[in-house]
């Protein structure tokens, strides 16, 4: 999946993943933030959330990308954006000087999502909200592992939940609130096959031998920082 | 039979004879709202839905919806 291109962009609008700012606006209610608390979305692409988080919510949220054009399209939308160009892994802020983290369809295709977790404890302040969504495999049987079956690269790094549960808690996080958002992720799939940007595989069934199906799924989840 | 848009006009409404146009069609399936390029009737509405197109992608996104 073309992250950049105009037709995926068509369908999904700037805010490419499923739900939209919708779904952030659901996490937003179990967070309580100040008026301008700082916030950075991880992974921002143009910037929607951003966008949406300063006009909607009055806080005082940035975002950060490794896309130099999704950078340069949220720019050319709204230019005093605050969004900068870096990865998840070397985030550009000091320790413990942000109130939240959104991270949303974005830590699944990180290659060292562990790290990005140990990055975002490191910047945010104690008690702060990391707020995640993400596609995640919701049949799991013994073999709780990576979607490698996958020849699309935006299912390859589901894993199931306990698998995320583990790692955030290893990473110095408590998780507050998770909630299946499956259909959502399913409604963009569909919304793709249609508009001939993407094959049924963004959705599609992970064979495992002898363990049945794994099919993917979309969760919403917010963690404080212990 | 295909959707691709320079053959919608070989075909004629079967209700009211107008000529065929291809026209955003909206639809909801399982709570999700989509829109098709199809060919349509735009004088009494009446829609097309090509074979190809019934048993290739709407198939494949019905398959996804109901996670089958």
């Amino acid at each position: 999946m073309n992250y950049e291109s105009a037709e995926l962009h068509a369908v999904t609008g700037p805010a490419i993943r499923p739900g939209g700012v919708e779904l952030t606006a659901r996490a937003l209610e179990f967070c309580s933030f100040p008026d301008s608390a700082r916030l950075l979305d991880v992974g921002c692409g143009s910037g929607a959330s951003v966008e949406y988080l300063r006009d909607h919510h009055h806080l005082n949220a940035a975002g950060v990308d490794m896309s130099s054009r999704l950078l340069r399209d949220g720019k050319s939308r709204v230019a005093s954006l605050p969004l900068v160009l870096g990865n998840a892994e070397r985030l550009p802020f000091g320790d413990e000087s942000l109130d939240g983290i959104l991270c949303e369809c974005v830590l699944s295709l990180l290659p060292d999502a562990e790290c990005a977790l140990t990055e975002f404890c490191r910047i945010l302040r104690p008690g702060g909200r990391l707020i995640l969504s993400d596609v995640y495999m919701r049949e799991s049987g013994e073999n709780q592992c990576h979607g490698e079956n996958s020849t699309d690269g935006c299912l390859k790094g589901a894993v199931a939940y306990p698998v995320t549960k583990k790692m955030l808690e290893e990473s110095g996080f408590t998780v507050l609130f998770w909630e299946d958002h499956t259909p959502l992720l399913k409604e963009l799939a569909a919304r793709l096959v249609l508009a001939d940007v993407a094959s049924a595989v963004f959705c599609g069934e992970y064979k495992k031998a002898g363990d049945g199906y794994q099919r993917p799924g979309y969760y919403l989840l917010v963690a404080r920082k212990d | 039979m295909s959707n691709q848009p320079e053959e919608s006009s070989a075909w004629s409404c079967a209700s009211c004879g107008t000529p065929l146009e291809i026209v955003k069609v909206a639809f909801t399936y399982m709570k999700g709202n989509f829109e098709v390029p199809l060919p349509a009737c735009t004088s009494c509405g009446l829609v097309m839905i090509p074979e190809d197109l019934a048993t290739g992608k709407m198939a494949e996104a019905e398959r996804i919806l109901e996670d089958k």
